[in-house]
């Protein structure tokens, strides 16, 4: 371990987050010995906050909370800098996030957390080991929660275990409308039909005290009526809202296991978490361990990727061809799309290359198959193509021949 | 400061009562270590009444390193002192202060200190000797006690209590249907379906226990001696069930059919809560009998009398595919 | 050399900041390339470009509602498929399933849906309610009623409503062909 502190001090970390697990998982950080910290949130605080983020205070309600979170530990731990960055995470790019050398997510959100990783995947590029930037993930609810390390393109990743995410309870449309029973449905009502009926050109603010009040007026007056007991302010901004119970302790634990795994990782002292951690605290104490293997379908981290080097003067129907020609990859009719469009004119074409059906999509893109790759498309763009004998899709990197080029010595 | 808005996450997993007990509750560190420190913090954060910390030491340079709440400038000052101000800054409601003296003298006979002043104790850092003792007087006043260590990556917790006693689980119910002893109005509730309804809605709106029930019954009087449903019966059940569908969108006969295995199981009490009826704690009740004991008792006196030999009903019912009406008339019943 | 080298660092540098497709567009373009409708259902992409945005239109071949083209919006968003697809009709009909807002009661739009599912499934449930409108399970209660009460006169109110006339002070859109 003697050279730890030099690897840890010269360690950037990003945290995301600064809510719940954030907090924490900045404290541990701090402690154990890590300097260079980088603190992404897009919020500002809240009353329902302070029970369990403990950098901030009541006189910091409606401020930034990455800000606040980022002076609390600087001012409170010394030689430690961290540095806030008060936006969405898709505001950042490339040059943001390659900087790091390992990123912790404390998320609430899966929508946040499929982005975080993909993008991190996506940097991943096995010829440059620098852009391999492992992400541990922590996630809580009430007395249980979870941890895991993503190592990008080597372990499986967020996406792969997407259908281990508890499904958020949905009511059917028709019972909400004419057969309610719970006061949950007497909510959905109010918030999903009353609403727009009545405030057709108001977005319903979750967050707004008085739009609040207003549902769970209309829910209350609904479920008199249908005799369901049960409605309450609390429930309302429950359902509303989709309040998930929070408290510190499960908070610090996952925090806890998030930042072990940080250092184990950074300092190569003992082998890191493989791969996933659950641990519930509802009923003593119980906590399992085990691997969660890839998806070979798995549309972020399954996915083939390959480079062409063709010339740009051939046209996109003999590129296809070319495509079905290849022994490994079996493709029998190949739809392909740009990422970006990188069209050298301007309204000569779309991202959308060549679709094979529905047929007003192959009518529509039927022309370019005569065009050149030149014309269509600049060198270095990626194609996604999916085909029926691919699980999920490919990754076509397509570069030109540069017969032009003066390659000087 | 509004506290159900600041708890409101919170209250949603222990509600009003549980905040309450939380609110009564004294809680003592013994020893300002930072895992003892990093305890409290989760504890006042919630808002626990109050909490003491007994330490004689000073804040050394290592402390700072590791416990987020002593700060170098805090450095030769007395360690408890340090961290009550700074776990005090966490939540203006809750009470805290500092013992000046060594938790090993805790228990000497010319100490001050008094178990049983405290609704839990936390020791960190303590001897083993010391330890043994605390232990049996915490066993012997009935006070918890919450043991923790940590050392590099290796931690160590270990609790004793003697009896934890638990009323208002926040855990869901189990469904308690007792379709095999149906109790009057439900008897006359379910009579009024008609599994052959030809309105087509309306049979599509039978809750599932009316559907089960009326199999029941029907089975039992076919079977007028058997104790009991075998499995393979209940699998009969199940099977005409599903052919009775009228077409594959039924949920109300879904529902029915998935639940046939448990739903007409015989009523009986279970083991575990027998054990705790036939305790004999719920013959020794004093005045300073846990709640708990006194509840059990009087459940098992209505056992004993008005039951019948079966528990209170919890009245309980999950969500299931019918009309408004016909769900709250059951729950109702 | 070095030249060439910061060329080629560069081009790969160039390569790594462009803004990458999202797992719900790779999962979209999947979905849709792969649909295998009947001539029953037509697509209809206002922008090529966005595929997760576009319309259905279901002209039903038999059954109460044949003879009527009926336009359904999608939305998608880059949840796709941990959440389903948004999708709204965007006509005034009389149907028990489909209330006058255009609201739909499919289960698989909402409870049931699973990422496992895909678009094909729901405009294959779509179109079913088009074959059996299901009226013991009602979004509009009227229609429904009117269906369990008396089949035939419900099925010409159908035939009268996709005119585009008015019934029971509301006026519905006209979707005959």
């Amino acid at each position: 371990m003697r050279s730890a502190p030099k690897l840890l001090h010269t360690c950037r970390v990003l945290v995301v987050g600064a809510g719940g697990l954030g907090c924490e998982i900045l404290k541990d950080l701090a402690l154990s010995g890590f300097r260079d910290i980088s603190v992404i949130d897009m919020d500002t605080i809240d009353v329902s906050n302070l029970n369990r983020q403990f950098l901030f205070r009541p006189k910091d309600v409606g401020q930034s909370k990455a800000y606040t979170a980022a002076a609390f530990v600087t001012e409170r731990i010394d030689d430690v800098k961290v540095t806030p960055y008060h936006c969405k995470i898709q505001d950042k790019d490339w040059d943001f996030y390659s900087k790091f050398q390992i990123v912790i997510c404390g998320l609430d959100s899966v929508e946040a957390r499929r982005w975080m990783n993909a993008f991190l995947i996506d940097m991943a590029d096995f010829d440059d080991p620098d852009s391999i930037i492992p992400l541990v993930d922590g996630g809580t609810e009430g007395f249980d929660g979870q941890a895991r390390v993503i190592i990008p393109r080597i372990t499986s990743c967020y996406e792969c275990s997407l259908s281990l995410l508890k499904k958020q309870v949905v009511y059917p449309i028709c019972t909400i409308a004419n057969t309610p029973r719970l006061p949950e449905h007497c909510i959905e009502w109010a918030s999903m039909i009353k609403w727009p009926e009545v405030k057709p050109d108001e977005v319903l603010d979750t967050d707004n005290p008085v739009h609040l009040q207003w549902v769970y007026k209309q829910a209350l007056a609904r479920a008199s009526t249908f005799q369901i007991p049960g409605v309450t302010y609390m429930l309302t901004q429950g359902v509303v809202k989709n309040i998930i119970p929070a408290i510190a302790s499960t908070n610090a634990i996952i925090a806890a296991a998030c930042v072990n795994e940080a250092l184990k990782l950074t300092t190569g002292c003992h082998p890191y978490l493989d791969n996933y951690m659950m641990y519930t605290g509802t009923d003593g104490v119980y906590t399992y361990t085990y691997n969660h293997a890839s998806r070979p379908d798995c549309p972020v981290c399954g996915g083939e990727v390959r480079t062409l080097t063709v010339s740009a003067s051939l046209q996109l129907a003999e590129l296809i061809e070319q495509l079905g020609e290849m022994p490994d990859l079996r493709l029998q009719s190949p739809n392909l799309r740009m990422a970006t469009n990188t069209a050298p004119k301007t309204g000569a074409t779309g991202l959308s290359l060549y679709l094979q059906s529905p047929p007003q999509l192959e009518a529509v893109t039927h022309p370019n198959l005569t065009k050149r790759l030149g014309d269509l498309m600049a060198s270095g763009t990626e194609l996604v193509v999916t085909d029926k004998s691919l699980p999920v899709s490919l990754s076509l990197t397509i570069k030109f021949t540069n017969e032009n080029m003066n390659v000087e010595p | 400061m509004d506290k159900t808005r600041r708890y409101d996450r919170q209250l949603r997993l222990w509600k009003a009562h549980g905040q309450a007990r939380l609110e009564a509750a004294h809680i003592c560190l013994l020893n300002g270590t930072a895992t003892g420190s990093e305890t409290l913090k989760n504890l006042v954060l919630p808002g626990i009444g109050a909490f003491t910390i007994v330490d004689h030491r000073l804040v050394a340079e290592t402390d700072t390193g590791c416990n987020f709440f002593v700060t170098k400038s805090d450095i030769g000052q007395p360690r408890g002192k340090a961290i009550v101000e700074h776990l005090k800054g966490l939540n203006e409601e809750v009470s805290g202060r500092w013992v000046n003296q060594n938790p090993e003298t805790i228990l000497d006979k010319d100490s001050s200190f008094s178990v049983s002043d405290y609704s839990l104790i936390i020791a960190t850092q303590c001897s083993s000797e010391m330890l043994i003792r605390l232990a049996a007087n915490c066993q012997e006043v009935g006070v918890p006690l919450v043991v923790c260590e940590t050392a590099g990556f290796i931690g160590y917790l270990r609790i004793q209590i003697q009896e934890h006693t638990i009323i208002e689980s926040y855990s869901g119910p189990n469904e308690d249907l007792r379709l095999d002893r149906p109790f009057p109005t439900l008897t006359e509730f379910v009579q009024k379906f008609d599994l052959n309804d030809p309105d087509s809605m309306a049979h599509g709106q039978i809750p599932y226990i009316v559907i089960l029930l009326q199999y029941y019954q029907a089975w039992q009087r076919n079977n007028p001696e058997a104790p009991s449903m075998t499995l393979k019966e209940k699998k009969v059940i199940r099977e005409a069930i599903t052919r009775a569908m009228r077409h594959p969108d039924e949920e109300n006969f879904e529902e029915a059919a998935k639940n046939v295995l448990w739903a007409l199981n015989t009523t009986q009490i279970p083991p575990p809560v027998r054990e705790i009826l036939e305790n004999p704690r719920c013959d020794q009740l004093t005045e300073n009998s846990p709640d708990f004991w006194v509840l059990a008792r009087a459940m098992r006196d209505f056992v004993q009398q008005e039951g019948d030999g079966m528990l209170p009903l919890s009245g309980h019912v999950s969500d299931m595919k019918t009309d408004t009406a016909n769900f709250v008339a059951i729950q109702s019943l | 050399m070095n030249k060439l080298w910061a060329m080629k660092r560069a081009a790969a540098d160039a390569e790594k900041k462009k803004p990458k497709v999202s797992a719900a567009q790779i999962r979209v373009q999947k979905d849709i390339t792969e649909l295998s409708l009947p001539s029953t259902m037509r697509l209809d992409f206002p922008n090529p470009d966005d595929l997760m945005h576009f319309q259905l239109c279901i002209t039903p071949d038999e059954g109460m509602y044949q003879g009527g083209c009926f336009r359904f919006s999608f939305a998608i968003d880059h949840n796709y498929p941990h959440e389903a697809p948004k999708v709204l009709c965007t006509q005034r009909i009389y149907h028990p399933n489909i209330d006058l807002d255009g609201k739909i009661c499919l289960n698989i739009l909402r409870e049931d849906w699973k990422p496992v599912l895909n678009l094909e499934a729901i405009m294959v449930g779509l179109q079913f309610l088009f074959l059996a409108p299901n009226p013991d399970d009602p979004l509009n209660k009227e229609a429904a009623q009117d269906l369990r009460a008396n089949p035939k006169d419900f099925a010409n109110t159908v035939k009268a409503t996709m005119r585009g006339s008015r019934y029971n002070n509301v006026i519905y859109d006209k979707v005959l062909l």
